[in-house]
């Protein structure tokens, strides 16, 4: 056996299997999401390269009217779940999906990273509740220190910058978004419905 | 060629050209210089060699010079009982020892150049360059690629020089570092380690800062050095120690640490291989050897003591037993059945600390180590894909009909690195020291007997030390993470902590600083205040600080001066801003686990009016304030 294994043939494949695989690990690890996706309770937290982060909680989900009151459909506890999908090589990212239930309501939301610097979010909630034509369904996104925020005129892209990162939302379904007065939060909103979706695009661009 | 005036004429120069440097820019110019803390580490740190082969006519590594340590204890206690006896501060009479040793170190290296015959300094110049170039290549990409200047990557070093803050300003003799700081719950060694340490740091009058940096260069060195006489000893082939030396250096084992810093337990594995590569270790080497090692780090000395009992007493024995170490194979299916034991133990959830170490977890506020699968995946991590290659050298080995002791007691050390690692006691991770080195020399066992030209073999190595490189960088870059401070400084400390250190510096306030955890460590590194434990602040201290920002009251104020941590002392609050982020971003994770600290610094202080007026109220002024810190007086 160990005439194979010091031949010149056996050697040469070992060091370029093994060379190829040092390198795969490695552009493996160069490749990876300069974001980190966890569950803290209830809340998705989307941690950057800056040390800040960007909270998806679901308690601040709000329903207005101006004829009704408002209200929120996961305002207490509510059950909820934290699943990965898939797994993470090279260009190919698990998704992370968090499930939350509060009765008949459910909110889902879906994180597809697409590059290190990149994500979709898209959340899907279906509620059975009684609003009228009015009504708007609103979810809040808080980053976690005061910035600098640009909301574009059309109201599809808003933008968070600080000393270090520029955190950018593309809405790809014509979502309003706005700044939360007086918070560092964005706020987007849409026309109440029994099934409604958000679909954003995150860029995340950090300098060294 | 004559070598010895080349030699002479290189030591006196270096001398010559501090001495300079000293009289046109004072003393304080080369204590900041980078030069002249690197020549105070070499002569602190081979001194001991040099008394080993100078005046005990022995070996420069080996049982001798791990003993000549004992230099800076005694010495240490002899300035202590000189300061007593003249009520001085400890400074003056360790400032002066520094000199001696200096003196000392230059007058032994003049007699052992003078006393040596050319053939043996040519040998000695030879050996010692060989693994000083291979080591300085892979030091200066390490640190070109990922360090940056003057940068401290160990709150290990604050913590120590804790114990040499308290010991040079109380005048102070500590036989455990509990004595003298706060930061020590459990007293895991002597203070052995921290009058070196002390000796490099604090006595000489170095810069700080720039004392860890260079400790940092040069530990790998060093640990190179003896890397390569082991290697050399076994091998005795130049280009096969080297790539010993080098494949070691880039195995970054997280929590052994022994080529990255210099902490008690790398600087007793450091003892361990001098005394393993020694060529005559007798029975009373082998005794006071073992009581230094365990003397300098408990549990690590104890570890490394009994491996060194079943290499030199157990294996010898067995040895003469069998007639051959061909005939001991059964030895080490023994070593392969227990590590897969403690593997399907590991698999099935089992782990040391869970089980029998609950107090620990409780204290902690969680495990220290990973469950199965993470578990593997750590285990697998310093090495990466190169344990393939590690698996293939010890299939070589068995079915090799010359087998070699040394070859032999390499696998046992890797088996005893992964039984004890899968069995999981608290920090197991550290039970992986010298992985590195002794994976080293299996693999280099092979590849040394491969049928192909030495060009090709070069080549292969080469590419070999390129794959464990990008291993390495991904290892470290995750370690360097705990670092990354504000403004893209990946240091524990940062230009916006120097003034409130300044201030606390030049300002005896008398207490103890209560503060976040890092906060903490950084004061108690860089100052000689005690703190309420830094960062070993209980869960239950931590709980109380926040409780009490958050709601500052007379009861919480109250509840805050019994922590355990404070002692019963009185206390200075710094006020920081990782403090208010905690606050108003509900960033609470430190309060949940002893080893999680917030590092960065950069919300600001300015939001919590409730505290500064309460503070005001209870007479507790502010007396110093910058854009992150608000210090209150005692």
């Amino acid at each position: 056996m160990n005439k194979i294994l010091i031949s010149k043939r056996f050697i040469t494949y070992l060091v370029i299997v093994l060379s190829i695989l040092s390198f795969l690990f490695f552009l493996n690890y160069t490749n990876r999401n300069r974001y980190t996706i966890t569950n803290t309770n209830q809340t998705v937290v989307v941690s950057f390269e800056n040390g800040q982060y960007l909270a998806l909680r679901p308690e601040s989900d709000i329903i207005t009217d101006p004829n009704t009151n408002t209200f929120r459909p996961f305002g207490g506890l509510n059950e909820f779940d934290f699943a990965t999908e898939g797994f993470d090589f090279l260009t190919i990212r698990k998704n992370f999906i968090q499930t939350v239930a509060s009765g008949d309501n459910i909110r889902i939301i879906k994180i597809s990273p697409i590059s290190p610097n990149t994500f979709y979010l898209r959340y899907e909630i279906i509620t059975n509740l009684f609003y009228s034509d009015t009504s708007k369904y609103s979810i809040q996104l808080d980053y976690s220190k005061e910035a600098e925020f640009q909301i574009y005129e059309d109201h599809n892209t808003a933008i968070i910058k600080d000393e270090r990162c520029m955190i950018e939302f593309l809405s790809n379904d014509n979502t309003n978004i706005e700044k939360l007065n007086d918070f560092p939060s964005l706020i987007l909103s849409k026309a109440y419905s029994d099934g409604i979706s958000f679909d954003l695009t995150v860029n995340i661009n950090c300098s060294k | 060629m004559k070598i010895k005036p080349i030699l002479f004429t290189i030591q006196y120069s270096v001398l010559i050209l501090f001495l300079i440097t000293s009289i046109l820019g004072g003393y304080r110019s080369l204590a900041e210089s980078h030069l002249w803390i690197a020549y105070t580490f070499i002569v602190i740190f081979t001194l001991p060699s040099l008394i080993s082969k100078v005046l005990f006519q022995s070996t420069l590594t080996g049982v001798y010079s791990v003993l000549s340590f004992l230099y800076y204890p005694i010495t240490y206690f002899i300035s202590y009982a000189i300061a007593t006896l003249l009520d001085i501060n400890i400074l003056t009479p360790l400032s002066l020892l520094t000199i001696f040793t200096i003196v000392i170190w230059n007058i032994l290296l003049s007699i052992l150049i003078k006393e040596s015959n050319q053939k043996y300094l040519f040998w000695l110049s030879d050996k010692t360059i060989t693994p000083v170039i291979t080591s300085s290549i892979i030091i200066s990409i390490i640190f070109l690629v990922l360090r940056q200047i003057d940068s401290v990557i160990a709150l290990d070093y604050l913590q120590h020089q804790a114990v040499v803050n308290n010991m040079t300003t109380n005048n102070a003799f500590c036989v455990l570092p509990g004595s003298c700081s706060s930061l020590f719950l459990q007293n895991g060694y002597t203070t052995i380690f921290h009058t070196i340490w002390g000796a490099f740091t604090t006595f000489t009058g170095n810069n700080l800062i720039k004392s860890f940096f260079i400790a940092d260069i040069l530990w790998p060195i060093l640990m190179g050095l003896i890397t390569f006489k082991l290697a050399l000893k076994i091998f005795k082939n130049d280009l096969i120690s080297s790539f010993i030396v080098a494949f070691s250096t880039l195995t970054f084992v997280n929590g052994a640490y022994e080529f990255s810093l210099l902490i008690p337990q790398t600087f007793t594995f450091y003892l361990f291989l001098q005394l393993l590569s020694s060529k005559k270790l007798n029975l009373i080497g082998l005794i006071l050897g073992s009581i230094f090692l365990i003397l300098t780090h408990f549990v690590m000395g104890s570890f490394l003591v009994l491996i060194l009992i079943f290499k030199i007493l157990i294996l010898k024995k067995l040895k003469e037993m069998y007639g051959h170490i061909n005939k001991l194979n059964f030895v080490i299916y023994i070593f392969f059945l227990v590590t897969a034991l403690t593997l399907l133990l590991n698999i099935s959830g089992f782990s040391f600390e869970s089980y029998l170490q609950q107090n620990e977890i409780e204290y902690i506020g969680g495990e220290t180590n990973q469950p199965f699968p993470l578990s593997l995946e750590v285990a697998i991590a310093p090495l990466g894909v190169i344990i393939i290659l590690l698996i293939v050298s010890i299939l070589y080995y068995f079915n090799k009909k010359q087998k070699s002791t040394e070859i032999f007691f390499a696998i046992t050390y890797i088996c005893i690195n992964f039984a004890i690692f899968f069995l999981g006691p608290t920090y197991a991770n550290k039970f992986m020291i010298g992985l590195g080195i002794f994976s080293g020399i299996v693999i280099a066992n092979y590849l040394k007997n491969i049928k192909v030209e030495p060009k090709i073999q070069l080549a292969i190595l080469l590419l070999l030390i390129l794959n464990i490189s990008s291993n390495f960088y991904v290892n470290f870059q995750g370690y360097l993470k705990f670092y990354q401070r504000e403004n893209n400084i990946v240091s524990a400390l940062s230009t916006t902590d120097e003034g409130l250190i300044n201030y606390l510096k030049t300002n005896n306030l008398d207490c103890y600083i209560l503060s976040d955890p890092f906060t903490q460590i950084i004061i108690a590194g860089t100052t000689s205040y005690q703190t309420a434990t830094g960062q070993y602040m209980s869960i239950e201290g931590r709980e109380t600080l926040l409780e009490f920002i958050t709601k500052p009251n007379v009861m919480n104020l109250l509840k805050l001066r019994n922590i355990s941590d404070l002692k019963n002392n009185n206390f200075c609050f710094i006020y920081s801003s990782r403090l208010e982020e905690s606050i108003y971003e509900k960033n609470i994770f430190w309060t949940q686990n002893v080893y999680t600290l917030p590092a960065y610094n950069d919300y600001g202080v300015n939001k919590n009016e409730d505290l500064i007026n309460f503070m005001e109220a209870q007479r507790r002024e502010i007396i110093y304030r910058d854009n992150n810190y608000i210090l209150f007086n005692k």
